[in-house]
């Protein structure tokens, strides 16, 4: 089934290929944007993992007790 | 032969009207609670209700959840406890006992069936297990997590859409393992990969790890609310508001993912005085349908786009607190606003567990920020339209559904999504502009593998504006295939919109 759907949407997406609908990105650009898409995630998961420690200790301090 | 009296169920219908006066003196009468000492508790309880609902009392009713914690507890004590319980089940008109008996009408009681409440011979923490559909309330303009359960009343077999309540007995179970308890009841009810609990395999549960005994219960800390999800199933996650000193921020807008995404959120609140746990379990119909009026949250770094990120809206959260009747309304900087007394109602958010599926890795922040870095560094909007975005996980099946009975959608932006592979659970972030939010509709997506690491090749599927995004081994095509705006997503919290089903 898979097979077939991917056929469709192939078939789908030359249809707009040859409409003049589509634009191909090279790989230079590609990877251009990836790059900086991976950069900005690796800087934002080690600021990430920080909060995620301090989470932990935080955490521990945290007592909820019933009072009433 | 004489009967013993729990031989018999008896059965009493009344208008909600007269259910204190008749409850406190059956009260009186069955438990021995004197009238006076509880008839502020009843009226208080029920008088958020609507006035027009019938109410059908039934004596004795054996209800699993108390039954538990009486052979676990209750009977090792010196004074006596009924084992039973009184059950309330509420329908919404007038229903006479005689229909229950009549075949023509079981259709009527059927579809007028609003839930029940058990009450519970533990003065004052009379309320037990309660589930109430939202419909049975005076004021009910929210969404919220809502699950299915069947009750066998009255010889009916008989269905609500709730979320599961009840009050703490403040001895065996406090309000963390009632928390706990209404999660379970919530997600076991709902998916075939969690079952619902028993506040004794609760207490079992946290007893190996513990230190010092757990009965009577002396509260829970929030990493054993969490200790306990996970053993129950879960890949549960603590986010502590103490960690993100300088992102106060994103501590509000990561609570709001997660309601957004219809997962109930146990919540840790504290002040100098007392700790309680609740349930964040949806949001109020928001003040921001004119989002035109809102601030923009943050601009993209390179195109400059301004966002309106509906997780900074103000907003009420609807709250499950088993101190009071169920669906509370509360703010995020006065999350106990709701109270009367003093000392609960300056209680604080410090903390909050999330029960995610064992499989979800990426986490909503890092989900919403690789969201943003593909928006903005492929899609690269124009500057000077401000876009609204609404961050959520859902299903792939449940997204797939939604998209294709949508008539706004167009057809092959259908195809391409149906057709796409996804994991069990993705992340979603959903474009609309100030013009068409207030309409429900949306004018773009991206999909994210809710089961990735958080990088370009986590992100399956990007559409905005009547454009497609696709990558191919790391090579992206941009196809114009010209789609309108299609509805936005909302199968995540349930309302008025789906009749208040599921």
């Amino acid at each position: 089934m898979e097979g077939i759907a991917k056929i469709g949407i192939e078939r789908l997406l030359e249809n707009f290929q040859s409409a003049g609908k589509s634009q191909l990105l090279t790989v230079s650009e590609s990877s251009v944007i990836n790059e900086k898409i991976n950069n900005n995630m690796k800087e934002f998961k080690i600021e990430y993992k920080k909060i995620e420690f301090e989470s932990k200790v935080a955490a521990e301090k945290i007592v909820l007790t019933t009072k009433i | 032969m004489p009967s013993n009296k729990s031989d018999w169920i008896t059965f009493k219908i009344i208008a909600i009207t007269q259910l204190t006066d008749e409850l406190v003196s059956l009260i009186e009468d069955i438990f021995g609670f004197p009238k006076d000492n509880c008839r502020n508790l009843v009226e208080n309880y029920f008088s958020h209700l609507r006035d027009d609902l019938t109410v059908l009392i039934e004596y004795p009713y054996v209800d699993n959840v108390f039954r538990d914690s009486y052979y676990f507890y209750f009977s090792s004590k010196h004074r006596d406890y009924d084992r039973n319980c009184i059950r309330l089940s509420f329908f919404e008109g007038q229903i006479s006992l005689e229909s229950f008996r009549n075949s023509e009408l079981s259709g009527t009681i059927k579809d007028n069936f609003l839930g029940i409440c058990v009450l519970r011979p533990t003065h004052p923490q009379l309320f037990g297990k309660t589930m109430l559909s939202p419909k049975a309330l005076k004021n009910h303009s929210f969404i919220s997590c809502l699950g299915r359960k069947t009750f066998s009343v009255n010889g009916h077999k008989l269905t609500v859409f709730s979320f599961p309540h009840s009050s703490q007995d403040s001895e065996y179970i406090s309000c963390a393992e009632t928390s706990i308890w209404s999660i379970m009841e919530y997600f076991g009810n709902k998916y075939s990969e969690y079952s619902p609990v028993l506040p004794s395999q609760i207490v079992t549960t946290l007893s190996e790890p513990a230190s010092e005994r757990m009965v009577p219960s002396r509260g829970l800390s929030i990493n054993q609310i969490s200790f306990a999800l996970k053993a129950f199933l879960f890949g549960s996650r603590i986010y502590a508001r103490g960690a993100y000193k300088g992102k106060e921020k994103d501590f509000r807008k990561i609570l709001s993912f997660y309601i957004e995404s219809g997962i109930p959120v146990i919540v840790g609140l504290q002040n100098e005085r007392v700790g309680h746990a609740v349930v964040f379990v949806g949001h109020g119909i928001p003040v921001q349908s004119d989002p035109g009026n809102q601030m923009i949250s943050f601009k993209l770094d390179q195109s400059g786009a301004g966002i309106i990120d509906t997780a900074d809206f103000q907003k009420d959260y609807v709250v499950i607190d088993d101190n009071l009747p169920p669906y509370q309304y509360c703010t995020f900087d006065q999350p106990a606003g709701y109270y009367a007394d003093i000392k609960f109602k300056t209680l604080q958010i410090v903390s909050f567990v999330v029960p995610l599926y064992p499989k979800i890795y990426l986490e909503a922040y890092e989900g919403h920020k690789l969201a943003m870095e593909t928006l903005d560094k492929l899609v690269r909007p124009a500057a000077v339209d401000p876009i609204v975005l609404r961050f959520f996980l859902t299903s792939s099946r449940s997204l797939k559904a939604t998209i294709a009975a949508d008539v706004f959608a167009s057809d092959d932006l259908k195809e391409f999504i149906i057709s796409k592979t996804m994991p069990k659970f993705i992340w979603v972030a959903e474009f609309s502009d100030p013009d068409l939010y207030p309409l429900h509709k949306a004018n773009g997506l991206i999909i994210i593998d809710a089961t990735g690491k958080g990088s370009t090749e986590d992100v399956l599927f990007t559409a905005f504006k009547g454009k497609i995004y696709i990558n191919v081994n790391n090579q992206y095509s941009i196809y114009d295939i010209g789609f309108k705006p299609f509805g936005i997503f909302r199968n995540n919290l349930k309302g008025e919109w789906s009749g208040w089903k599921e």
